[in-house]
Formats: structure tokens, sequence, C-alpha cells
């Protein structure tokens, strides 16, 4: 008996765009969350789905199987976010050091009474911000979509121990940021 | 154990539960008997795994999929217009009226036949001047030849003959 995923997958690289529909709805609500965590906008992240999802439709045949359909999504997902990160970052670095200038203060206070109040959206794309675009994926990747250590590494195609130095690098810089955010507070 | 090592492995294995039952006792023996490392792991609990615990899920917005599949189509379209166009602006080098093309085709034909039948009565025509016919009528022509010399000046005695001479 033939796997029912592997049978929509060759449906849908056949071009059966109805196939392809129910690949996008098993699989568009993990790639909208990582590209929205990495990107930190909507509309980019919307941007950066369109693109995964074209890219997948027009990648298909090339599929084989020898990584899990899940871990290939995950890495098209990542590196086209990656890469409008790295399109935008130049002009997102100079909007989050102006709005750090503005009022730092005010800031640390809004984002500590969101994290009392659990409504700590803005403090998670604020804390993500302050960490480089590799960083950033390791945290989202092991902090909001759960995987392994190992499953980190296949996705981005790195080593077990990269990833474990990654996220302990990231990890610093979240806990310092927090310290010179209450720091700035009081 | 050294603290700098616990705080090392709180950040990364030990908060997310990627050790061994051995290696989690020995962190949790440290912090027991380790106030500084205990602080530093209830903050960082608190400040690297806590936040995105509580984070919601974003949904993609349901114009999404129309989007994507608006542009799968409009992609296919311009591959299927690009050969279209490839088609149009290369059809006049190849394209020959129906009529004009029946004419040649048997033009063509006829003076196929022609060339390939010619060919072959003149390879006969060379073969039958190579064979024994070619010596006979050479004889021929030297037994006509020696009768002119032998008849020179009487002729053959025809009316013709007596007209003109």
């Amino acid at each position: 008996m033939s796997d029912p995923l592997e049978d929509i997958l060759k449906k849908a690289s056949e071009g059966d765009l109805n196939a392809f529909e129910s690949i996008y709805k098993s699989t568009s609500q993990f790639v909208y969350n990582v590209a929205f965590r990495i990107v930190s906008n909507r509309e980019d992240a919307e941007e950066v789905t369109q693109e995964v999802f074209l890219n997948v439709y027009h990648s298909l045949k090339e599929f084989r199987f020898q990584s899990s359909f899940k871990t290939w999504v995950y890495r098209i997902a990542v590196n086209c976010a990656l890469n409008r990160v790295k399109k935008t970052s130049k002009e997102r670095s100079q909007t989050v050091e102006y709005d750090e200038r503005l009022n730092p203060v005010a800031t640390a206070h809004a984002a500590e009474a969101q994290m009392e109040k659990e409504h700590n959206e803005k403090m998670i794309t604020w804390l993500l911000q302050s960490l480089n675009p590799d960083q950033r994926s390791c945290v989202v990747l092991r902090n909001m979509q759960g995987l392994s250590y190992q499953e980190i590494a296949d996705v981005l195609k790195i080593n077990v121990n990269t990833v474990r130095s990654r996220l302990k690098r990231a990890r610093e810089a979240l806990m310092n940021v927090k310290k010179e955010a209450q720091k700035n507070a009081l | 154990m050294r603290c700098e090592k616990v705080q090392e492995s709180i950040l990364t294995d030990y908060l997310d539960a990627q050790m061994n039952a051995k290696q989690k006792k020995d962190i949790e023996l440290h912090l027991a008997g380790c106030v500084q490392c205990r602080e530093f792991s209830i903050a960082a609990q608190k400040t690297v795994i806590e936040p995105f615990e509580q984070a919601q899920n974003a949904t993609p917005p349901s114009f999404l999929w129309p989007r994507i599949k608006n542009a799968i189509l409009s992609g296919q379209e311009q591959k299927e217009s690009f050969l279209e166009k490839f088609w149009l602006n290369w059809k006049p080098a190849f394209y020959i009226p129906k009529p004009a093309f029946v004419f040649a085709t048997v033009a063509m034909f006829i003076i196929l036949f022609g060339v390939v039948a010619h060919l072959k009565t003149g390879n006969l025509s060379v073969v039958k001047t190579t064979s024994g016919d070619q010596t006979e009528y050479l004889s021929y022509l030297s037994e006509e030849s020696e009768d002119t010399i032998i008849n020179e000046g009487k002729g053959l005695g025809t009316a013709i003959e007596e007209y003109f001479l």
C-alpha cells in the first residue's frame, strides 16, 4: 500500500492543484509562523509564505524523500525568511535603533508590563529582534516549533553542536537584553 | 561540577530536556547546593522559555491561498504564452500555404522521378555501348567505309545518285 502523503505529493508534482491545496492546508500554519517570527512583520511573512509555497510547488518533482517532507518545507521556509531579512536588514536595524533611542525606559516598561499581563507578543518580537538571523532561526525552531536539536540541525543543514552553541549564545543575549531593560526601567 | 559548565548546560540541554537521566540528575544535584546557579536557572526559564511558550500561533490570512493559487496559474499562463509567442514569431519562417505546398511536393516528385529515370536509361546506354553491340556497330561502320571506297566514283546506282551525280 502506498503512503497517502507520497500519493498527494506525486499528484501535486504533476500539477494537481487540489492535491497541492491539501499540502498547503497541512503545512501553511507552521510555514507562516516561522516566517512571521523570523521576519517580524505580517506583510513580509505573507510574502515569504507565498514564496515558500511557489518554491515547494515548482520543486516537488525534485523531492526524493531523503529527508522528511516537513523538514524540507521547514528548510525552504527558513531560507526564504532569512533571505527576506537580509534584504530588509538595513532598514530594520535603523528602525530598531530609532525606537530604542526614542524612549528606552518606556520600551522596557511596556515590555515588562506585557510580560506580567501575559500579553507578550511585542516582547517576543522585541526579544527575537535582538538576535542575529541565525540565532533567531534556532530559537524559533526550538522554542516555538518544538523541534529537537537533531531536527533543527537537519533543517538548517548544520551540526548538532552548532545548534547547541547558537541556542546558548542566543539565550545569553536574550538574558542580557532583559537585564538591560530591567536596569533602564529602574 | 563547575558553575560555568552548569549554566551552559542549563541554557541548552537542561531547559530543552535534551539530556539523559544521569546528566539531569547531576545538574539537579548541583542546583540543590548552589544558590547562584539555581537563581540563574529560574531567570533563564522566565526569560528564554516562558515567553515563547505563551506565544500565540500566527494563522495565515485566508486570502493567502487564493493569492498563491493565482500566482501558480499565472506562472503557467506566462509559460504557455511564452511558448505561444515563440511559435507565433517563428511560424512565418516555417509556414508554406497549402496549395503551394502540394504543388511543390508534386513538382519535386516529378523532377525526382525524371532524374532517376534519366540516370537509369543513361546507365543502360552506357552498358550497351560498352557491350558487344559496340564492336558490332564499329565493324558495320568499317564495312560501310570499305564499300564507299570500293564503289568510289560509281555510286550505288540509286535514282537519287543519278539525279545528283
